[in-house]
């Protein structure tokens, strides 16, 4: 149901064929060329220790909101 | 850049799709001084969408207490530099929605594992509901000065979110909200109303003074206005509102002329809050509570009952068109990771999932908002807690997939964009420590 459908030819319907739908948009427009992905980046060191950083200040930053929170709630 | 062969499966969305690049196609054939204007009518809208979104509800109601608080300073310009932040991150988002047809979380769980692109859906889905149920206090608020019952606005502003997306047409959803966004401009007669001083607000402008004492208020008013202006949504909304626009890398000078006249309406939107609001401050009025009904009622006396009137409906449009974008770019985020359709080409019955979203998170905010003794302060604390804390890791990966030559191709960031970007990201993370120093012992600013 939630998936893309095909029509005969849903491009005819607006006045436009499926090839010319086709010469409209550029291949990875499409939405069936939208199921490829691109594939994981292979990390540069420096990039490796920057997410671990990030690691860590995501930890710090639900710290930071939960002790936000419970001053709020003391008032 | 990747590229793919052409499949030839033909859906709806393309159809749809195709139907708007035949209308650039058409544009780009015709001769004389139309053709640029025609170009660009057919290529803006998510800039300036995302722009005007961005002065939602809140924003909106803290440059009016900026304005009441420290009347006409320093803080316009301000608001002005905060803009040109959010130009150069949002720029980032276009060029790559533009380049790759991607949204944000798609592309990060691609190039960056699953992990991170879960962490920061959790993100952005949470800080989004927050930042939704602030936007349903500010319409609650805004109609309520009209003595609209709380149940009928927060009602009314829903069935508004849910008609747009019964078009089951990206092209018709956005014109709808960009009609509907112009309305932001509300702000410019009211100021015009207060009759300021436009000697004081040229002088300011070109100045920067006077600048208020640096104290743990004026830190906090700064570190807003920064998080009120660079956002987790607006990058995700961007990139995705541009890929389901169908923008190609042809379209990329119209997306940054977009996105430049985005924030130069939303920065004059802004700063004509802090000018209306500014005659409260002349007179001695300083308000600290942001209520919207306060501000409207304060500036009465000033702008008469037109120009109050106004500005409790702008408070109203401000939060209605948020609402619409922060709900539509959690809708596509959430798509995006679990692979799901996630395109407002798409018929209801083909995107149900995306649609529920859509409407779904928005349901969720309007129903907090009604329930009764709920500890909204607590609330919108929170949001900005989340907002500008989360930011700069967004931004990080923004900035790594802006430079990532095999998704960008040509289109990678070039030397002056990386320099400016390290200068908006070293801003945003100082606007983040300033704001969680706060939070942990005030004392320390």
């Amino acid at each position: 149901m939630d998936e893309p459908r095909a029509t005969e030819d849903p491009g005819k319907a607006a006045g436009l064929t499926s090839a010319q739908v086709l010469s409209l948009l550029e291949p990875d427009q499409l939405v069936s060329a939208k199921r490829h992905h691109f594939g994981r980046r292979t990390a540069v060191p420096w990039q490796t220790v920057a997410f671990w950083i990030l690691r860590v200040y995501w930890v710090a930053v639900l710290v930071v909101a939960v002790l936000a929170a419970m001053r709020a709630i003391k008032g | 850049m990747r590229s793919t062969s052409a499949p030839g499966l033909v859906t709806h969305e393309d159809r749809d799709r195709a139907r708007d690049r035949l209308s650039l196609r058409r544009a780009y054939q015709t001769r004389g001084p139309r053709r640029w204007l025609w170009l660009l009518w057919l290529s803006i809208g998510p800039g300036i969408l995302v722009m005007l979104g961005e002065n939602d509800a809140p924003s909106m109601l803290s440059y009016a207490a900026t304005g009441s608080r420290f009347g006409i300073g320093f803080f316009l310009p301000f608001i002005a530099i905060t803009f040109v932040m959010a130009v150069v991150v949002q720029e980032m988002a276009m060029r790559i929605g533009a380049v790759t047809h991607r949204g944000f979380s798609e592309l990060m769980a691609d190039r960056f594992g699953g992990m991170w692109g879960g962490l920061l859906l959790t993100d952005l889905m949470f800080g989004n509901l927050l930042t939704l149920i602030t936007e349903f206090i500010g319409i609650r608020a805004g109609l309520g000065y009209f003595h609209v019952p709380p149940v009928v606005a927060v009602s009314a502003a829903i069935v508004v979110i849910g008609v747009a997306i019964t078009t089951g047409r990206y092209w018709t959803w956005e014109r709808l909200i960009m009609a509907l966004a112009v309305f932001n401009a509300v702000f410019v007669p009211i100021a015009i109303l207060a009759h300021p001083a436009w000697s004081q607000v040229a002088s300011a402008m070109v100045q920067f003074s006077p600048i208020p004492a640096w104290n743990t208020n004026t830190v906090l008013i700064l570190v807003a206005d920064i998080g009120a202006t660079v956002t987790p949504w607006m990058i995700f909304f961007q990139q995705a509102a541009v890929a389901d626009k169908g923008l190609t890398p042809a379209d990329i000078h119209r997306g940054r002329f977009d996105t430049v006249l985005g924030a130069v309406l939303a920065a004059a939107f802004g700063m004509a809050a802090v000018v209306a609001t500014s005659t409260l401050f002349s007179h001695g009025i300083s308000l600290h509570n942001y209520q919207t009904a306060n501000f409207a009622s304060a500036l009465r006396p000033f702008v008469g009952r037109i120009g109050a009137s106004l500005f409790a409906l702008g408070i109203v449009e401000a939060g209605l068109v948020a609402a619409i974008a922060i709900s539509t770019a959690s809708a596509y985020a959430f798509a995006e990771v679990r692979g799901q359709s996630r395109s407002l080409n798409r018929p209801l019955k083909e995107a149900w999932s995306f649609y529920l979203t859509l409407i779904g998170v928005a349901m969720v905010a309007g129903a907090v908002v009604l329930i009764p003794h709920i500890p909204l302060e607590l609330v919108v604390l929170l949001v900005n807690v989340v907002a500008v804390l989360s930011t700069p890791p967004i931004f990080l990966f923004l900035l790594l997939l802006a430079n990532d030559r095999q998704v960008m191709g040509e289109w990678v960031n070039r030397g002056w964009q990386n320099a400016a970007s390290v200068i908006v990201g070293a801003l945003i993370t100082l606007a983040g420590l300033l704001f969680a120093v706060s939070v942990l012992d005030p004392r320390l600013i």
